[in-house]
């Protein structure tokens, strides 16, 4: 190649303006044994390129690592396992926010009982306000004992077609 | 994807994979446990790259994050490694060291003094050949910050073998 074009290239290069393929050009020429005395100072750097680019992966490692991940996908596919642990996670929640619903609705009703009870210290109030109660359990005893009376007629309509 | 696929895919990308990896750590065995980490992340995230179809790209990133985490955690445990241990040691192997020649070597040494963003970007134009593009997905940066980084690189490597020339450094 010649010492111009040479010149060239690396004017490029070390603007940053040249391709790759300019770049492969220059690697080919320091790393070759035409290497005018001009160009002398810079040839260790494509030198050092050209070498450090035949470094290699040793093939031990890379054998070690492809029987490593053949070991590890002839094991259940971690995806399943990774559904279980999702799939446990939502049934716990579940559980937990229906045991919290259960102990607040048995906790309304209990103090729904509660509010029933009532203290009354004066004893005027008092008595009518038990009158007031008793009144209500006999109407609806009355109301009860009405219902049952129906009942019993019916009842005695029937055997009376009976017989 | 088979796992035959997929060796199919890694053997191309392998020994640079490595290579970054090894620039980033600086030795053998770390760049190994490395590479072996990328592999089983790329393996159990094939889904992932596959939608893109970029696994080079991605996996260049990938060994760039594990290789600066292992670097990291390397730095915090300084404290017990034995005295004269080189940390910073980019040689491969005793035979490779013998087989470069001192010039080269001067090279190698005017690298490892650049900031590890300039260094980074040029070794992978001017070693592995990638685009500006690629360069820019591999390091995460934007285009114009690679020519930037490339460009301040190669300025002062080129000052450097100039003065190395003319002062017999």
């Amino acid at each position: 190649m010649d010492y111009k074009k040479i010149n060239q290239l690396l004017e490029k290069y070390w603007e940053g303006e040249s391709t790759v393929q300019e770049e492969q050009q220059l690697k080919a020429y320091f790393n070759s044994d035409q290497v005018v005395k001009e160009h002398q100072e810079y040839a260790p750097l494509f030198q050092y390129f050209k070498s450090e680019k035949e470094q290699q992966l040793r093939t031990e490692v890379l054998e070690a690592s492809f029987q490593q991940l053949e070991k590890d996908s002839q094991k259940p596919v971690a995806k399943t396992r990774q559904l279980y642990t999702y799939f446990s996670r939502a049934a716990a929640v579940l559980l937990l926010l229906a045991a919290s619903f259960q102990v607040y609705q048995y906790q309304s009703v209990v103090e729904q009982k509660r509010a029933v009870y009532v203290e009354i210290d004066d004893t005027e109030e008092a008595y009518l306000k038990a009158k007031e109660a008793l009144l209500l359990v006999s109407k609806k005893l009355n109301k009860g004992k009405r219902k049952a009376n129906n009942n019993i007629k019916k009842v005695e309509k029937v055997t009376d077609i009976i017989k | 994807m088979s796992l035959k696929d997929f060796k199919h895919k890694i053997l191309p990308i392998k020994d640079q994979l490595y290579r970054f990896s090894l620039r980033i750590v600086g030795n053998v065995a770390e760049a190994e446990d490395v590479v072996q980490e990328v592999f089983i992340k790329l393996w159990n995230g094939r889904g992932e790259w596959e939608k893109y179809n970029n696994i080079e790209a991605w996996s260049m990133r990938l060994t760039k994050n594990l290789s600066i985490d292992k670097l990291r955690s390397k730095h915090n445990k300084v404290g017990i490694l034995p005295e004269g241990f080189d940390l910073t040691s980019t040689a491969a192997t005793p035979h490779r060291q013998t087989e470069l020649n001192d010039t080269v070597n001067k090279v190698h040494q005017l690298m490892k003094s650049l900031p590890e963003k300039q260094r980074l970007v040029m070794q992978l134009r001017d070693i592995e050949e990638k685009s500006y593009q690629e360069i820019a997905e591999i390091m995460d940066i934007p285009i114009n910050q690679v020519k930037v980084n490339l460009f301040r690189a190669r300025k002062q490597i080129r000052e450097q073998l100039i003065n190395t020339e003319s002062y017999g450094l």
